[in-house]
């Protein structure tokens, strides 16, 4: 007996066409901790591969008849060689930009798994009703994935090459959004040089460096310089070889170095005899 | 050989044993040391508690410890002054302990010597006898003479046996510097009998006489032997065997037979087998009368001979042989005083000989004729002088590393052919060793007393194999920055396929034996012996600087047989000669053989005559006018080869050259030809094609800097740019997937590049979207721009591609000043996920910085190592036939494969695309790199001259004691942190890269536990069925079987346009490709496409391998691998974290596993048509 459900996720068998073999998906409803009731959306896990938001329509269309679907997000991770995501644009700024890869919360998701959300209450429930009757019926549909082949590939590696003035396009608007949001930033930090703290002192803000990140990243690099410069100068000033007791200690030093050299060699020698490195055949 | 009277040695040695000549004291030595003696009684318990000494258990008292810290500091000192470092005597104290022979084999030994002494002194005295009665003494189906060739047929004189004058306990064993052997290898000793005075008329070293004599007596020994040892117990197999391969010098070799008698006193456990060597007494000839110029066999001479003069030719193996017989006992006595004298020399004694072994040097003939008792004789020799004026080259107080070190030294920058060593064996005397510059031409140590050159059984082709050893060794001994030593002492060298560069084999036919003439035969001895001359004479001339060493060796035989034959039994098949030659890569390649200048006649003719119809006049750009040989490259047969082929030809025997094989051969033709004009007329080493590529780039260099965008440099970074690239580089060749050459294009630096990474990405694309623009307007390239997915999590980065007249693509990155501090900024901030920030940054840090210095590093190194490009283009086109290929980074393999060319101890920098090639296969069988770091001292050349060298060193780019420490305790927190080497398996550090592991931080380790295998199971191959055409194939054949499931792919018709020349087919008829296609994708290898979109898919799960060349894949038919991470077949609970394709289990509430059968159907709905079969594994 194949089960229906599993920790609270139904399961859809599906077939692809040409092949025999059964592939697993599972799914839940989508609900957010805001949205407890009013959520339209579905949760799948263990999507096929190439799954995009046309193959979703392609399949609702075929099981769910009528279940206009408003949105599909993919995990971004899918095809990804880590677990997780990382935001570059987080780690190295903090400007509010908006990272464009991350509408609807797909670096979020872990692999392989997919939100559907539907453009209403009603064709939510359609589907949702539809997909579980298939589910405790273990009834197989098949899932329209064509024939990818090199066909697919080829217009893979046709997409990498782009266009140039679609390019341009995005770069000049993405070079806009930025100087606005760097803009604001300034202005946030002009802000700041007006304010006086406690001590009396004001922040000030050179005209290179825009943002916080920058001037903090310098203020330490510039701290950690300092003090590097002054120990300099204090060593250059000692004598190391003028009291006796630094001579001895000199001396001293200098024979415990040697010692315990000699007894690192002793331990590593002895390490190798026991790997039986002293075989020479 | 040395010797000293059987009864005292044996009486001596407990004494000898206890004597203790440690300077400085460690207490804890002492305890060893009383442990030692106590041992000794008991059997070979090796178990003994000896570190459990008291010093260790208790703590001692404040005072006891400083004292014990004060004789430590001491040890410390001196044993850095007097060996190299501490951790160097420390090895070689517990090498020489590990060497010694087991005391219990010694007692054991000790009582079967007795008992042979006994048996000896019971064999009766014989009548004097003529030949005939002499031979009719013996029953020839038991025992036969065994009589130097030609015997005897009529003598005037007789033959008699009357009891040894003598009976010495000779060799090693008796000077206690014996050593274990390896497994297989029986150790020896050797017994010398002193044939007495009586039996020898003064005249009898002429003509073979004493020989015949003492081949009697050996043969009436035997007889007695036999039953007088069944009598006393003592059960023995006798043999005959030649001496060091002497065949003038047949001895008795005893073996031990285990038998059920407990009365039999049977030594087979000992391994040990005792040879009785039979001399005569000291000065029983006139030494002078054999000395190495003069003749001592007399023959009939013929007309032809003749050649107008009197004289016959000396015959100094002769002389020496029958010298060296007189001198057994003579030489122990001159070793024994030494050893007396000075304290290290049996320590040193014994490194020598390890070292000689490691290296396949021995005494005999086959094995180069300089072993342990020539290094030994030369030693005692060099403590008496040996300097020009007689200034003493080791000093009795030396310690053992020294008088090694010294000796080593020695033999590296004294030469000893040219020049010669004289000494004097007299004991007592102290006269002083010298060295005189002017020589004979024979390698020579000259004994004036005995009048014997001890280092007869050498040729210079021996002495020169000796003496570059010693200059390897010499410039190991003299690395101060690491450890050497493995490769001084452990390791073994003497493997003739890595040792050197071209190694060929040559069969002799028949109608040669008729060129070994009487007199060739007086004085060579052997027709090995004389032919191996003439083989060296032949090629050394017509080599010349071409080579830095000739070694030619036969097929070793057997040197033991029955006591009732006369020889051992030569085999029916023809004999085969093998030829090794170490090649000197300046010279080895070239065209043109010069001869003398047109004026110097006699010279003129002499080169004519030699190299016969090849030889003509040329006129050189400088005015010139000289004789010379112009050679033509021919494919996948090196010069060297043709001209060996050539001359073997005309002076040794016409179509000789049909026997000659050379199957390394077939490596070279493991090398794709690329598809261009003129590729046959081109030496292997060759860089043409990818000087074209560079070429173009310097053009495309020059037109951008012209572009006003504000850039600071563009810079290399592809394997093509560096001459390591599979391919050669072909133009229009748009299918080759290394067609996309890599630069990077430094920016100038401006404070107005955004402070966030994918601002700084749309900033520096536009850069790129400018340059692209002015190239397509302004010039003859094509540009475009491509997205680019390197770098995980930055998906902003887009490329310039570029198309250049000549036919070659370049690809673009830009690189600001910003994007290190960036990258770097977002390690910092990343909390949690620092190592994965980390990575990301390694990425960034290899694909845009390290690539850069690696180019510039692999380029000059290519340069200075002419053979390296073919060598790593080889080993990569190795690797990618077994699929493996695209599991490492390239630069990774490149720095692996350039291993043997700067660190190749203890073999050399390799001088062939096939000696390198396996020098690199031979290191990776043996890397162990869970414990041991490669570490990479990438600078032009090592040192060639010794110690004067020293300071330039320090002023060169080699790596620093410092830096190297530095490295080393990276590999050392590497593995603290990862000891089963699950992240990080290659440590691979150079000065380009301390941290070790930019390249290799990706890596895998079934993968990396794969190659080692691989590299193993090649070179066992290579060891148990040689060379050959076959095993070569073999070497180059993936296995299959070892995946999970194997998908074949559609073939593809790539070969043309990947610019590779098709095998089977003929240039003019293919036809080269002379433009770019409209579309450029429609010539890329989709193969390669479905690799990537599987790995990126399943790559969580599975690991895929592929053959990145398509066009090199067996009828063009390429193959996908996929074998499943063991780890993904387990049962697991449901998550949806897991990531991978399951399906439910039945009968289990929230237990799943892997789906194989849906990700097998989505596999081949992915491959779509581009999928043949998908085979599984059963």
């Amino acid at each position: 007996m194949v089960s229906t459900e599993i920790k609270g996720f139904h399961i859809l068998p599906v077939k692809f066409s040409g092949s025999s073999a059964d592939h697993y998906i599972f799914f839940r409803k989508h609900e957010t901790r805001e949205q407890k009731n009013t959520s339209r959306a579905i949760f799948f896990f263990n999507l096929p591969i190439c799954t995009t938001g046309a193959v979703v329509k392609k399949y609702l269309q075929q099981v769910a008849l009528g279940a206009t679907m408003e949105l599909f997000t993919a995990s971004i991770l899918t095809e990804c060689p880590e677990d997780v995501w990382l935001d570059m644009t987080r780690l190295t700024s903090d400007l509010e930009l908006n990272g464009l890869k991350d509408e609807g919360g797909g670096s979020k998701l872990p692999r392989n798994c997919g939100i559907v959300t539907f453009i209403d209450k009603a064709a939510f429930q359609l589907a949702f009703t539809a997909l579980k009757a298939l589910s405790s019926l273990a009834n197989v549909t098949e899932w329209p994935l064509n024939d990818l082949g090199s066909k697919f590939f080829r217009s893979c590696l046709k997409k990498q090459i782009l266009d140039p003035v679609e390019l341009a396009q995005t770069i000049a608007q993405s070079v806009v959004d930025f100087d606005r949001a760097e803009a604001e930033s300034i202005e946030q930090l002009q802000n700041q040089t007006q304010l006086v703290d406690e001590d009396g002192f004001t922040m000030v803000v050179g005209t290179h460096r825009k943002t916080k990140a920058g001037i903090l990243g310098k203020q330490k690099l510039a701290a950690s310089v300092e003090v590097e410069k002054a120990k300099d100068k204090l060593k250059k000033k000692e004598k190391d070889d003028f009291y006796r007791f630094q001579l001895r200690q000199k001396k001293k030093d200098e024979m415990n170095d040697l010692l315990m050299k000699f007894r690192q060699d002793q331990e590593k020698v002895r390490l190798m005899k026991e790997k039986k490195r002293f075989r020479p055949y | 050989m040395a010797k000293r009277p059987l009864e005292s040695a044996l009486g001596s040695r407990k004494e000898g044993g206890e004597k203790k000549h440690v300077v400085i004291v460690e207490p804890n030595e002492e305890d060893r040391n009383e442990d030692e003696e106590d041992r000794s009684d008991d059997d070979d318990s090796d178990s003994d508690p000896e570190s459990a000494s008291p010093a260790h258990n208790e703590r001692p008292t404040k005072k006891q410890r400083k004292q014990l810290s004060a004789q430590e500091v001491q040890i410390a000192r001196e044993t850095a002054e007097l060996f190299k470092s501490n951790i160097f005597k420390l090895q070689i104290d517990e090498l020489i302990k590990e060497m010694k022979i087991k005391d219990s084999h010694i007692q054991k030994i000790e009582k079967v010597l007795h008992r042979l002494h006994h048996l000896i002194s019971q064999v009766p005295a014989s009548e004097t006898l003529s030949l005939s009665q002499a031979e009719q003494l013996f029953n020839h189906r038991k025992v036969a003479i065994p009589f130097p060739n030609p015997k005897p047929t009529k003598a005037n004189y007789t033959f008699a046996y009357s009891p040894p004058e003598d009976v010495s306990l000779v060799g090693s064993f008796g000077l206690k510097t014996g050593i274990s052997q390896s497994h297989g290898s029986s150790p020896s000793i050797d017994i010398a009998l002193t044939m007495p005075k009586s039996l020898f008329q003064p005249k009898d070293f002429l003509n073979y006489r004493a020989l015949y004599k003492r081949a009697f007596y050996l043969a009436y020994l035997v007889e007695h032997l036999i039953p007088l040892s069944k009598k006393h117990h003592l059960p023995i197999k006798i043999s005959y065997q030649f001496l060091n391969d002497d065949v003038l010098c047949p001895t008795l070799k005893l073996e031990s037979i285990k038998t059920d008698n407990e009365e039999d006193l049977h030594f087979i456990n000992t391994k040990f087998s005792i040879n009785i060597l039979v001399g005569f007494p000291f000065g029983v000839f006139d030494q002078k009368k054999l000395l190495p110029d003069k003749n001592c066999i007399r023959v009939q001479r013929t007309m032809e001979d003749d050649g107008g003069e009197g004289h016959l030719p000396p015959t100094p193996i002769y002389n020496a042989s029958v010298l060296s017989l007189t001198a057994y006992d003579y030489y122990l006595k001159y070793l024994y005083t030494t050893k007396k004298s000075t304290e290290e020399f049996k320590h040193a004694c014994v490194l020598g000989r390890l070292w000689l072994q490691q290296r396949g040097f021995g005494s005999s003939f086959t094995k180069g004729g300089f072993g342990h008792f020539e290094f030994a004789m030369l030693m005692a020799a060099l403590l008496n002088g040996g300097g020009l004026n007689g200034n003493k080259i080791l000093l009795h107080g030396f310690s053992s590393y020294q008088l090694f070190k010294g000796t080593i030294k020695y033999l590296a920058t004294i030469d000893l052919s040219s020049g010669y060593l004289s000494f004097s064996s007299l004991v007592g005397e102290s006269i002083t060793s010298k060295y005189n510059p002017e020589g004979f031409n024979v390698p020579t140590v000259f004994d004036k007393n005995v009048k014997l050159n001890i280092l007869w059984k050498m040729t210079n082709s021996s002495y020169s194999l000796l003496q570059s050893s010693a200059i390897e060794t010499m410039e190991l001994l003299n690395d101060v920055v690491r450890d050497r030593f493995d490769p001084i002492l452990l390791q073994k060298s003497n493997v003739d396929y890595l040792q050197y560069d071209v190694l060929m084999s040559l069969t002799v036919p028949d109608s040669i034996y008729a060129s070994f003439s009487p007199l060739e035969k007086i004085s060579f001895i052997t027709f090995e012996n004389y032919f191996k001359n003439k083989l060296y004479v032949v090629l050394k001339n017509a080599l010349k600087d071409r080579v830095t060493n000739i070694s030619i060796f036969n097929e070793r035989l057997s040197n033991q047989f029955p006591i009732n034959k006369l020889k051992p039994l030569t085999s029916s098949s023809p004999q085969t000669f093998k030829i090794g030659l170490r090649l000197n890569p300046e010279e080895a390649e070239k065209l043109v053989t010069k001869g003398p200048n047109n004026e110097d006649e006699k010279a003129a003719l002499k080169f004519k005559a030699f190299w016969g119809s090849r030889a003509s006049l040329r006129r050189f750009k400088d005015g010139t006018i000289q004789y010379c040989v112009v050679w033509q490259p021919k494919e996948n047969e090196s010069i060297v080869l043709s001209i060996a082929r050539y001359v073997l030809d005309l002076h040794i025997e016409k179509e000789i050259s049909h026997n000659l094989g050379h199957e390394a051969a077939s490596f070279s033709s493991k090398l794709p030809t690329p598809l261009l004009p003129a590729t046959s007329n081109q030496v292997v080493t060759s860089l043409v094609s990818f000087n074209n590529l560079k070429n173009s780039f310097e053009e495309l260099q020059k037109v951008i800097s012209n572009i006003p965008v504000g850039i600071k440099h563009l810079l290399p970074a592809s394997s093509g740019l560096r001459y390591t690239s599979v391919l050669q580089p072909v133009p229009f060749a748009t299918s080759n997937p290394d067609f996309w050459n890599d630069l990077v294009l430094q920016l100038e630096s401006s404070s107005k590049w955004p402070d966030e990474i994918s601002a700084l990405e749309n900033t520096k694309t536009a850069f790129l979207l400018k340059i692209s623009e002015s190239l397509n307007k302004e010039t003859a390239y094509k540009a475009f721009i491509t997205k680019d997915d390197s770098i995980t999590f930055n998906d902003h980065i887009c490329l310039l591609n570029i198309l250049t007249p000549e036919g070659y693509g370049f690809r673009i990155r830009a690189l600001s000043e910003r994007d290190e501090y960036l990258y770097l900024r977002a390690v910092a901030n990343a909390d949690k996920q620092k190592a994965l920030a980390q990575d990301i940054y390694l990425q960034f840090n290899r694909k845009y910085l390290g690539v850069v210095k690696h180019t510039r590093t692999i380029t000059s190194m290519a340069h200075h190592f002419p053979y390296y490009s073919g060598t790593v283009r080889l080993f990569k086109r190795w690797l990618d036939s077994q699929l493996m290929l695209t599991h490492f980074p390239e630069e990774l393999l490149e720095l692996i494969a350039i291993k043997p060319f700067v660190d190749p101890a203890p073999y050399t920098t390799p001088n062939s695309i096939e000696n390198g090639f396996l020098q690199v296969l031979n290191y990776l069988s043996s890397w162990n790199w869970k414990e041991n770091a490669l570490i990479l001292d990438l600078i032009r050349g090592t040192p060639t001259h010794l110690e004067d060298d020293y300071k330039v060193a320090n002023l060169s780019d080699k790596l620093s004691i410092q830096a190297y420490r530095v490295i080393e305790l990276n590999f050392t927190k590497i593995r603290q942190n990862d000891p089963s080497a699950i992240k990080t398996q290659f440590f691979i550090a150079s000065k380009d890269d301390p941290s070790g592991i930019l390249w290799s931080n990706e890596g895998n380790l079934p993968i990396a536990t794969r190659l080692t295998v691989l590299a193993r199971a090649a070179m066992l191959l290579i060891k148990e069925h040689a060379l050959s055409e076959s095993t070569i194939d073999l070497i180059f054949t993936p296995s299959l079987n070892d995946y999970d499931f194997v998908i074949y792919t559609k073939p593809s018709n790539l070969v043309v346009s990947s610019g590779v020349l098709p095998p089977n087919s003929f240039k003019n008829l293919v036809g080269t490709e002379t433009s770019f296609p409209e579309d450029l994708t429609s010539k890329y290898d989709l193969n390669d496409a479905f690799f990537h979109h599987l790995n990126a898919k399943f790559g969580n799960i599975l690991i895929f391998s592929t053959q990145k060349f398509s066009a090199l894949a067996s009828e063009g038919s390429n193959v996908i691998c996929g074998l499943f991470i063991p780890v993904s077949l387990a049962k697991k609970k449901f998550k949806v974290t897991l990531g991978m394709d399951i399906k439910p289990l039945d009968g289990s509430k929230d237990e799943v596993v892997v789906n194989k059968s849906s990700i097998f159907s989505q596999i081949s709905l992915l491959g779509g048509d581009l999928v043949r079969t998908i085979k599984e594994k059963k």
